[in-house]
C-alpha cells in the first residue's frame, strides 16, 4: 500500500529548495523532485481555491446593508468638511485672536474710581488712622522687639561668636599680612 | 515558483457590486483628487460594498460595519491627495478601513472575540440552506483553524488580492514576516490542524 502524499516537502527538499530558488534552479529541482512538485501543486491549488471561495464566503457571512445605506453614505460624503488650516494659518489665527482679546480687555476695562469721590472727612480719618498706627509702631512694637532681641540667648551667642571671629581675623592679619609700603623697613637699613 | 494568480473573483464584484473598471480608475482618482464631486461619489459607489463586507468580517456586526464604512470614506476622501493614482484604490481603502476598525475597538472587545452574526441568522430558509452548504467553505475552515492574525493576512492576500508589499504596509509587518504567516496558514489548512 502506498503511503498518502505528504503535504510538506521532505527535510532535504526544504534545505535544497531555497538554494535552488536563489540560484534560479527551482524549476530544475521541481523537474527532478516529485515531492516538491506535489507540494507546489497542493499550495497552488489551495491558493486558487481560496480565491474562488472568497466571494461565496463573503456573501454567506455578510448581511446586506440596511435600506438607504448607500444614500446615507453619499450624503455623509457630500457634506463639506471643515476646512483644515495649515500650521502657519493656525498660528496667524491664534495671534490675531490673542491681539483682539488684549485690545478688547484694554478698551473695555472698567474706569478707575475718581479721586473726587473720596471726601475730605474720609481723608482726615484715613490720615489719623495711619498716624496712630505709626505711633504705635514706634512707641510700642520697636522697643519691645529690641528688648526681645537683646535678651535673646541665641543673639548673645551669635555676638560672642562674632567677637571671637573678629579677634581671630585681627590676629591673622597682624601676623601674616604684609605691611603697607609706608611702614615697611627699607632694605638698605636691614642689618646683615 | 508559484504560478501567476488568476484574476480575482472579487474583481468581478461581490455583494452585487458593480465591476470596477480598472483601466479608468486612475483617471477617476485624478479627477477626484482635483475636486470633482462626481468622481468622488463614483469612488464611493464602486467600493463601498467591498469595504463594508471587509468591515463586517472584522466587526461581525452590521451597524458597526455601516458606521465604520462611513468613517472610512469620510477619512479617505479628506486625504485623497495622499493616494497613488496608479495603484488600486481599494487596497488603500481597505487599509484605512482596517485602521478605523482597530481604533474603534481599541478599548472594546477584540474583533476576533465578537460573536458572529451571519447573514443566515435572519435569512430565508433557502438562504439558510445555502449558508449550511457554505459551512464547508474553505474560508469557514480557515476561520475555524487559523489564529486571527493568520486568517486576516490570508484574507487580505487571497480574498482582497492585496500584493505582499501592500499587505505588509497595511498590517505593519515586514514582507518576509507576511510570507511566513501565509506559508504557515496554508500549511495548517492543508494539514487541517489547529494552532497549538
Amino acid at each position: 500500500m502506498n503511503p498518502a502524499p505528504s503535504a510538506s516537502p521532505r527535510l532535504l527538499c526544504r534545505v535544497v529548495r531555497p538554494w535552488h530558488a536563489a540560484t534560479g534552479g527551482a524549476a530544475r529541482h521541481l523537474e527532478t523532485c516529485a515531492d516538491c512538485r506535489a507540494h507546489v501543486a497542493a499550495t497552488d491549488a489551495l491558493a486558487r481555491a481560496l480565491r474562488c471561495a472568497a466571494p461565496a464566503w463573503t456573501a454567506a457571512v455578510t448581511p446586506a446593508p440596511s435600506t438607504g445605506f448607500e444614500q446615507r453614505l453619499l450624503r455623509a460624503v457630500r457634506e463639506p468638511a471643515a476646512p483644515r488650516r495649515s500650521p502657519a494659518a493656525r498660528l496667524a489665527w491664534m495671534t490675531a485672536t490673542a491681539l483682539t482679546t488684549v485690545v478688547a480687555v484694554v478698551l473695555i476695562r472698567p474706569p478707575a474710581p475718581r479721586a473726587s469721590r473720596i471726601t475730605d472727612a474720609e481723608i482726615e480719618a484715613l490720615t489719623e488712622t495711619v498716624n496712630a498706627a505709626s505711633r504705635g509702631l514706634v512707641e510700642k512694637v520697636i522697643p519691645a522687639t529690641g528688648a526681645l532681641a537683646a535678651d535673646n540667648p541665641m543673639q548673645r551667642e551669635f555676638g560672642a561668636i562674632y567677637a571671637d571671629a573678629r579677634s581671630a581675623v585681627g590676629f591673622l592679619a597682624l601676623n601674616f599680612l604684609p605691611l603697607p609700603p609706608a611702614e615697611a623697613t627699607p632694605s638698605s637699613a636691614r642689618p646683615f | 515558483m508559484t504560478s501567476a494568480p488568476p484574476a480575482s473573483p472579487l474583481a468581478a464584484g461581490s455583494l452585487a457590486e458593480p465591476a470596477p473598471a480598472a483601466a479608468e480608475e486612475p483617471a477617476l482618482l485624478r479627477a477626484a483628487i482635483a475636486g470633482d464631486a462626481g468622481a468622488r461619489e463614483e469612488i464611493v459607489r464602486r467600493h463601498h460594498r467591498r469595504v463594508y463586507a471587509y468591515l463586517h468580517q472584522m466587526t461581525r456586526h452590521r451597524e458597526d460595519a455601516e458606521d465604520l464604512t462611513q468613517h472610512t470614506f469620510i477619512k479617505a476622501l479628506r486625504h485623497l491627495d495622499r493616494v497613488d493614482p496608479d495603484r488600486p484604490v481599494i487596497h488603500w481603502l481597505i487599509t484605512i478601513a482596517r485602521n478605523t476598525a482597530l481604533n474603534h475597538f481599541r478599548d472594546g472587545p477584540r474583533w476576533s472575540e465578537l460573536p458572529e452574526e451571519t447573514a443566515a441568522d435572519t435569512a430565508s430558509p433557502a438562504r439558510h440552506a445555502e449558508h449550511t452548504d457554505l459551512v464547508e467553505n474553505l474560508w469557514a475552515k480557515a476561520r475555524r483553524l487559523l489564529p486571527a492574525r493568520e486568517f486576516e493576512v490570508l484574507w487580505l492576500r487571497f480574498g482582497e488580492e492585496m500584493p505582499i508589499a501592500e499587505l505588509a504596509r497595511t498590517v505593519g509587518l515586514t514582507q518576509i514576516h507576511i510570507k511566513v504567516i501565509i506559508h504557515r496558514a496554508r500549511h495548517r489548512l492543508l494539514k487541517g490542524e489547529c494552532p497549538p
